[in-house]
């Protein structure tokens, strides 16, 4: 006779296995049928183990244990469970031909509901005693069931507030959390200076303060987003022909706030004060020489700081643009005159004919990366034209690039 | 035959006694084999690849490290394995009644905790010590670049003043080449997928990570020719992505960067050569660069390996036969005759040799010809056009060039004078 968890772990293996089937009938891709075939020889090892184990809770020595056992005489409790389960099995199917995200709720509930229901299934086989048995369900289930469900609600209330963020414009946001903070550590001393606030009080203050923090969070995310100022980036600059310019209608006051990736740059690349440009890379390359070398067909992060007590930025050029490039170019300038560039106010830009990079305009004593990566060798290293070389507009530094 | 007549044949006196301990008998001798085995494994006498035979300080370091570290890990091991094994013995089952349960022995908890804890930062401290020393880069002299694709390295020397001076850069593919004694920083990064740079006997490993760049220290303490492998994987290829340090003296070094950066010398015009350079810039040159070939009508010929291979690079074979190894330092230019001349040279002369290259008489044509006349046969590529939709149609690695053997003669003889 099989015992209950041999009988769940059977099911288990002969399901995956024949998941494993039509799957491998109806689909192509292996990466499936290679999970459940492994699924299914995992639950056919555990259920081996199992049978011979015979649950671990059962003697070995009593051939009659799974029959006469106190355990066995008891029927199973109600569970709410498999009707879960039934729910997430429904919603499954339903996000199957709606929505993916729908789907994916069904999967979570289905995971959930069975993983509790084999827990209870496994818990009430413990003992004849319903109270043993839910302090073994809480013994397994408790550690999993606090931290998820902790999650949850700290991931909820976190998504609450930042649609609330998002809702309030940037002064506003800062005066109501410190409005928020200052009620909630008021709540908090009250609390602390009354032991006698009973916990019923307690919970039903926090219960109606995540209420509140969800019921704002979902009215500000169906009011939507306050607008969001969205600034130039360095792309745009480069396909709008502004990196030869010294000027631009918004320099980028934050600009250090950009730079994230310090510790893979390829170079550092300094405006000094005296307007000279200065390069340092890791190790013990001295400046000076032909110029900076980069390597080729692979991203390379310059940062570029700014020294020069000036708003400044620091643009790099690869060459003159191909006649197609050139034509493409003067199509997107023409394009501009005839629809008014909004980006740029009143500022124009003449349509110009070497293919450039730069960065945005920023102020003296930040930084600014510019991440780039460059196909083709830099075969002429002398005062050439399609010599690769970086500038600051507006002055007359120049490093050439090397790219071998 | 039934188990007693077998047992029989044995000639056993307790059949049932006799035949268990044959069983375990033979258990035994195949333990005993098998362990000899892997024990005579670490013994190889060709063993390029040998951490445990360090030849620069950077690798001395980790071997300081790692005899005192592997001689605790041993002794502990054998002390648990020990009792283990004692326990398991001692306590079998033998039909005796369970023994009486306790609960917990603070003294013994608290020093079985305290015990190897005090192993641990008895370990830590020399090893953080000696990763600190790894890392440093203020007492390198020369930056060598590499970076890691299916499944090649290319190896570049930038600009510097360091390594002697470097006035024009260098690149090269597969075997880095540098000055005995010269701290050396490699600054490692990839164009695909992650890397792995690691040459045993110099330094150890150091990921080459895509959109980053790390670093590796290394240093020759003799010439010669230290061999490496991509120890992370990285695909199909993975087996077949090696490399080569080749240390040499400071004389020879400065010959070897002179010559690379020697101006592009044309073939004899007419010659099996000039038909070899005519058919690499219509068969090659769209991937492969080399420095200074013009086309016909006096351009410079630019490579693009960046449309047509998925990487975005192949090899630059401005001076091939400089090196003496190709594909990823799968295969060797040089030929059975000639390679033990330099791959097994006394240590003063290894850079000499090395600088000489590959001449007609001492090319390994044959697999140089196979790898010309159908490259993903001789090593494994993803390079079938009917299976690239993942990579744009991109291949990853040298596809078949369904080149003829006249072209192939011609671009042989052409490449035998890159140097």
């Amino acid at each position: 006779m099989f015992t209950t968890g041999s009988k769940l772990l059977i099911g288990s293996a002969v399901l995956a296995t024949l998941a494993a089937v039509v799957y491998g009938v109806t689909q192509v891709d292996s990466l499936g049928i290679v999970g459940l075939v492994s699924a299914a020889l995992a639950l056919s090892f555990l259920a081996g183990v199992n049978v011979w184990a015979r649950d671990s809770n059962v003697s070995a020595m009593d051939a009659t244990a799974v029959a006469s056992s106190e355990a066995a005489d008891v029927p199973p409790g109600n569970s709410i469970w498999p009707m879960v389960f039934a729910v997430g099995a429904a919603t499954v199917l339903l996000g199957l031909v709606t929505q993916q995200s729908i789907f994916t709720i069904g999967i979570v509930i289905l995971f959930a509901a069975g993983a509790q229901w084999t827990i209870q299934a496994w818990a009430e086989a413990a003992s004849a005693d319903p109270a043993v048995n839910e302090t073994v369900r809480s013994r397994l289930a408790n550690p999993l069931e606090y931290p998820l469900l902790g999650a949850v609600a700290v991931g909820g209330i976190a998504f609450s507030l930042s649609r609330v963020m998002l809702w309030l414009s940037k002064t506003n946001t800062v005066i109501a959390f410190v409005v928020l903070a200052a009620i909630v550590a008021a709540i908090a001393f009250f609390f602390a200076f009354r032991p006698s606030v009973t916990r019923g009080a307690i919970g039903g203050a926090l219960a109606v303060g995540a209420v509140a923090i969800v019921a704002g969070g979902v009215a500000a995310g169906v009011d939507g987003e306050r607008d969001i100022h969205v600034h130039e980036t360095t792309a745009d600059l480069a396909a709008e022909g502004f990196c030869a310019s010294p000027e631009e209608g918004e320099p980028d006051e934050n600009a250090s706030q950009t730079v994230a990736v310090k510790a893979n740059l390829a170079a550092e690349i300094t405006l000094t004060r005296s307007g000279t440009l200065e390069f340092d890379v890791p190790g013990p390359l001295e400046e000076g020489g032909l110029g900076l070398t980069l390597p080729r067909a692979n991203p390379n992060n310059i940062l570029f700081r700014n020294d020069s007590g000036e708003h400044r930025r620091l643009s790099l050029d690869l060459g003159m643009l191909t006649e197609d490039e050139i034509a493409a170019v003067e199509e997107a300038a023409a394009e501009d005159e005839a629809h008014g560039d909004e980006a740029h106010g009143d500022e124009s830009h003449e349509p110009f004919d070497r293919r450039q990079l730069c960065t945005t305009l920023i102020e003296s004593g930040s930084a600014q990366l510019l991440t780039f990566t460059i196909a083709e060798p830099s075969q002429i290293y002398e005062d050439d034209p399609e010599a690769y070389r970086f500038f600051v507009p507006g002055t007359d530094a120049e490093l050439n690039l090397v790219v071998p | 035959m039934t188990a007693n007549e077998r047992t029989s044949m044995h000639g056993a006196s307790t059949p049932g006694t006799f035949g268990a301990v044959t069983h375990h008998g033979r258990l035994a001798r195949i333990g005993a084999i098998a362990t000899l085995g892997a024990l005579a494994a670490g013994c190889a006498n060709d063993a390029p690849q040998d951490t445990w035979q360090p030849a620069g300080d950077n690798a001395q370091k980790i071997h300081d490290l790692q005899w005192p570290v592997f001689l605790i890990a041993g002794v502990v091991g054998v002390a648990v394995f020990s009792v283990l094994f004692y326990a398991l013995w001692r306590y079998r089952d033998t039909g005796q009644p369970i023994p009486k349960q306790t609960h917990g022995k603070p003294a013994l908890e608290i020093g079985l905790t305290i015990l190897p804890a005090l192993i641990l930062i008895g370990v830590a401290i020399p090893t953080v010590g000696t990763l600190m020393a790894l890392a440093d880069t203020d007492d390198t002299d020369c930056v060598i670049n590499v970076t890691g694709q299916q499944w090649w390295w290319e190896i570049d020397y930038p600009v510097q003043d360091g390594c002697g001076g470097i006035s024009q850069p260098i690149v090269t593919s597969g075997q880095m080449v540098i000055e005995v004694g010269t701290n050396v920083i490699v600054r490692g990064t990839s164009r695909d997928v992650i890397h792995s740079w690691w040459i045993p006997k110099l330094n150890g490993k150091r990921d080459m990570v895509p959109g980053r760049v790390h670093t590796n220290r290394l240093q020759a303490d003799e010439p010669g020719i230290y061999a490496g492998q991509c120890t992370e994987f990285c695909g199909l290829s993975h087996a077949n992505m090696r490399m080569e340090v080749i240390a040499m003296e400071h004389d020879d070094f400065e010959a070897w960067k002179a010559n690379q950066i020697e101006a592009y010398a044309a073939p004899e015009p007419e010659s099996l050569a000039a038909e070899g350079e005519a058919t690499f810039i219509s068969q090659c040159a769209r991937c492969h660069q080399v420095d200074g070939l013009e086309t016909a009508d006096g351009e410079l010929q630019i490579a693009r390996p960046d449309l047509n291979v998925y990487s975005g690079a192949a090899p630059n074979l401005t001076n091939l036969m400089t090196r003496n190894t190709f594909a990823g330092a799968s295969y060797d230019l040089l030929n059975e005759t000639c390679r033990p001349l330099v791959w097994e040279a006394p240590s003063d002369r290894v850079g000499e040799r090395y600088n000489e290259g590959v001449t007609a008489d001492c090319l390994n044509e044959v697999e140089l010809r196979e790898w010309l006349r159908n490259a993903p046969a001789k090593k494994p590529m993803y390079t079938d056009p009917t299976k690239l939709e993942e990579t744009n149609s991109l291949p990853r690695g040298m596809p078949y060039l369904a080149l003829s053997e006249d072209q192939i003669d011609q671009l042989i003889a052409y490449l035998l004078e890159r140097k």
